[in-house]
């Protein structure tokens, strides 16, 4: 049983690649629009010339590269470079519309294997640099891990324990008749939060903030930079094509295509993401971490009780 | 070529800018922030992240030689300006971008500077060399060793556990290895780090030293100096514009304060419509529009329950029950609280300012002075998360307080 | 085995796109050897190497985490068998987190979640 979803071949990669890019970029450009955009009504502010994705990557690719002294160089740019990887990686078992690269029967496993693996990622892109703004962000980023990821791991469960499956496409299957996201909101806010803090984005942006000079993004320059600025958006691009999938019924919809609609779903909280990131301030460190244990977790749990008595008394 | 071409006025129209902020030169700050922005530039956060760095003001020497230090490690293609005049902004700004296009100069300038690689030896290190033993003026309690090159280390004596092993060992970029802090929470051998925060740090007031000593992410120390402007600066004058135009200018610098707090605390939305209206007073925008959005903000500051539990608590100052040997209880009603009651208290400072009008008391240097030296006890024992919103709630107005203590007895 | 090779398929363009960008920046950057620098310390020398014995102050938490990180392994397993074993399942998988949850609150209040 293929759950709807036909696998592709793997030759495909590099278009479902491509399509996640098309969605980092539309991510990018949204953020760069609003940072053009005068706030507030006090309407004398001339809006900024508008910053485009173009002129940050075409900055990036002419700046210079730096290493500081004594850095790890190796470890370093593993660190960088993962973090794009992990979103290919992710992207590699999401169903678009009718299709996915793989159609795998441990799809959500996979995923969080991956976003853990970021963790290894983030702070490697800290530790790397020798340096002690870049080296707090990465231990900061860790901290927040601990507080985000279990209940991340919850949230994941609640769509798998309704859908009886592990495999991604069994579970935009299993939501023909009713979206996730109306009977486990607190899963799917859970889950997009969890989104945010692998992609260290917005509230849980501590790890590259702006009190330490950028954390581990604080010595990056050039093409390295242009990496680990580019892996964020492709994470937070992969992490809401999951929700889509997860909790928002995936391709399903009327009168569209099933891709499209996959496309617009997937969107839709990527632009929440991108527009809330500025709308929220970043959470204290530590602060979070007592609230993730004691209230995230608490109430993912609940929500996955709520979902297995259902599922088992239906 | 066209390739390149295209990439590099593509790239520079999304330049970066470091800024640096001499004690009292705020005007020219503001000036070239509202210039950046309306280029579509940005301000960066580091000097990995800059193509432009801004001196806004003239420096002091030792204050030079740290904006020296940040120079070099700009990445390049790299513009570096001082302006002196908030009306040369714009056109310094323009200057800066043709630099940046200038593609001959920018290769002659990467070409002539130090290639990574050549770090195993000292002496090839990219070390700024003027900035050696500049330190005396912040660094008088803490001997971890002079950061010197090697050639000349002679502090055998000074780093306890760990220095055999620094004799011993080569050091990479004569820069010696952390050393272990004694009085550990954990009582485990940990190292300490020493980071300066300021004078060159995004967000962060003027001339404003702290140097801190951090158990991992926490300040177990911290010990407070500043840095001014060149000697022969003279305070900079406001030209008066209109009826009020002090009152204006004060409620503009507390809007400017609070937005930089909400950058700290990573809220850019507000921040972004207190610099809007921060630039709205300075415009001479009617001062009832002014006080109406800085109310809103206020209200969307003061209703936000996230920013409330994210800061609760922190950097209090004066408010029973005090523990016996705390706080003295004479602080002065602006600093009264946590951080989220001072970035309040400015708030509805600079409305009263705006809506009142009046004459507007000039900064207090009895009261800048004690935002300063409530810092280094107020710091100590927090990560460095929280130390940054308490030094931004704070934010002493180091010109004030140099002006003063040279003039004063 | 499909899925293996799918897999590999995305992590060898994944890897070949971020080779590519870095092959790319060498040709575009206006110096393609990159430059030596001392870490951004608001310019001041570091007196000593960061990377140092960092003190991890949150290390309780990690412990704990690990505690629930291994529950996971037979969360995953679970969460595709509810439906079948039905209310047996539930219980047994609740009662073993209430558990792990009663360490958490005993974790939390001898201060195991707090590092400053």
């Amino acid at each position: 049983m293929t759950g709807g979803v036909a696998p592709l071949s793997a030759a495909w990669a590099p278009v479902v690649a491509l399509v996640l890019l098309a969605g980092a970029v539309v991510a990018a450009a949204l953020d760069g629009a609003l940072h053009s955009v005068p706030a507030g009504r006090a309407g004398r502010a001339r809006p900024g010339r508008r910053r485009t994705v173009t002129g940050a990557v075409a900055r990036l690719l002419r700046q210079r590269r730096r290493v500081p002294v004594a850095a790890d160089v190796m470890l370093w740019r593993i660190g960088v470079a993962a973090l794009p990887v992990a979103a290919l990686l992710m992207a590699a078992v999401l169903p678009l519309g009718r299709w996915t690269l793989v159609d795998w029967s441990v799809g959500i496993v996979w995923f969080n294997a991956v976003d853990v693996a970021v963790w290894a990622a983030v702070w490697l892109a800290g530790w790397g640099p020798n340096s002690a703004h870049a080296l707090i962000g990465g231990y900061r980023f860790l901290a927040q891990a601990l507080a985000y990821e279990l209940p991340l791991m919850f949230a994941l469960t609640a769509p798998a324990v309704a859908a009886g499956t592990l495999r991604v496409g069994g579970v935009v299957q299993a939501q023909q008749g009713l979206w996730f996201v109306v009977w486990m909101p607190v899963a799917f806010v859970v889950f997009c939060l969890g989104v945010a803090g692998f992609s260290v984005w917005g509230p849980l942006s501590a790890p590259a903030g702006a009190d330490i000079a950028g954390g581990v993004l604080a010595e990056a320059s050039g093409v390295d930079r242009l990496i680990v600025l580019a892996g964020r958006y492709l994470l937070l691009t992969a992490g809401s094509g999951f929700a889509a999938a997860l909790f928002l019924g995936g391709g399903a919809g009327p009168l569209l295509p099933d891709w499209l609609w996959m496309a617009v779903k997937a969107l839709a909280v990527l632009c929440a993401l991108v527009v809330l990131r500025r709308r929220l301030p970043v959470l204290r460190p530590d602060r979070f971490l007592e609230a993730g244990w004691l209230v995230l977790v608490p109430a993912t749990l609940l929500q996955l009780l709520v979902v297995s008595v259902v599922v088992v008394a239906r | 070529m066209g390739v390149t071409g295209a990439l590099a006025r593509a790239g520079v129209r999304a330049a970066s800018v470091l800024l640096v902020e001499v004690p009292g030169s705020t005007d020219t700050r503001i000036a070239v922030e509202r210039q950046v922005r309306c280029r579509g530039w940005r301000l960066a956060m580091s000097s990995a992240d800059a193509d432009v760095l801004v001196v806004c003001g003239r420096p002091s020497p030792e204050l030079a030689k740290a904006v020296q230090a940040v120079w070099v490690q700009l990445p390049g293609p790299r513009a570096r300006l001082l302006v002196d005049d908030a009306r040369e902004a714009a056109a310094a700004l323009e200057q800066a971008a043709a630099a940046l296009l200038d593609a001959p100069r920018q290769r002659a300038d990467a070409g002539s500077r130090g290639q990574a690689g050549a770090q195993a030896e000292p002496s090839s290190a990219p070390a700024p060399a003027e900035s050696d033993g500049d330190q005396d003026n912040s660094d008088d309690m803490d001997d971890m060793g002079d950061t010197d090159d090697p050639g000349d280390t002679d502090d055998s004596s000074d780093t306890d556990d760990s220095s055999d092993m620094d004799m011993d060992m080569p050091m990479p970029g004569g820069v010696p290895l952390a050393g272990g802090g004694q009085d550990d929470r954990d009582g485990l051998e940990m190292d300490e780090l020493t980071v300066p925060l300021g004078p060159v740090l995004p967000h962060w007031p003027a001339g404003l030293v702290v140097r801190c000593v951090l158990h991992g992410d926490v300040v177990v120390h911290a010990q407070v100096s500043t840095l001014g402007p060149a000697a022969d600066v003279a305070p900079e004058v406001a030209e008066i514009a209109m009826d009020g135009w002090q009152a204006r200018r004060i409620a503009a610098g507390e809007c400017d304060s609070a937005a930089r707090f909400l950058a700290v605390a990573g809220w850019d939305h507000p921040s972004q419509r207190l610099r809007s209206v921060r630039d709205g007073i300075l415009d001479g925008a009617p001062s009832q529009d002014c006080a109406r959005e800085v109310a809103q903000v206020t209200r969307q500051v003061r209703r936000s329950w996230l920013l409330r539990w994210s800061v609760r608590g922190l950097g209090l100052l004066g408010r029973a029950p005090r523990p016996p040997g705390g706080v003295p209880d004479d602080v002065p009603a602006l600093l009264r609280g946590d951080v989220r009651d001072r970035l309040l208290a400015r708030l509805d400072h600079a409305r009263d300012l705006l809506l009142d009008g009046g004459a507007g008391e000039p900064a207090d240097p009895r009261l800048e002075r004690q935002r300063l030296d409530r810092l280094p006890e107020v710091v100590t024992g927090l990560d460095l998360a929280a130390a940054r919103l308490v030094v931004a709630s704070l934010d002493p107005n180091v010109s004030v307080v140099r002006r003063h203590s040279v003039a004063g007895p | 085995m499909f899925a293996l090779v799918g897999v590999a398929s995305m992590l060898f363009t994944a890897l070949v796109s971020v080779a590519l960008l870095w092959w790319v920046a060498l040709r575009t950057a206006v110096d393609p050897r990159p430059l030596g620098v001392l870490p951004f310390l608001s310019g001041w020398r570091p007196d000593e190497h960061a990377l140092s014995r960092f003190h991890v102050r949150w290390y309780p938490a990690t412990l704990v985490f690990l505690a629930f990180d291994v529950e996971m392994v037979f969360m995953y397993p679970w969460a595709v068998i509810v439906r079948e074993v039905g209310v047996g399942a539930v219980v047994e998988m609740f009662v073993f987190l209430g558990v792990l949850l009663v360490g958490v609150l005993w974790a939390w209040r001898e201060g195991a979640l707090r590092w400053v």
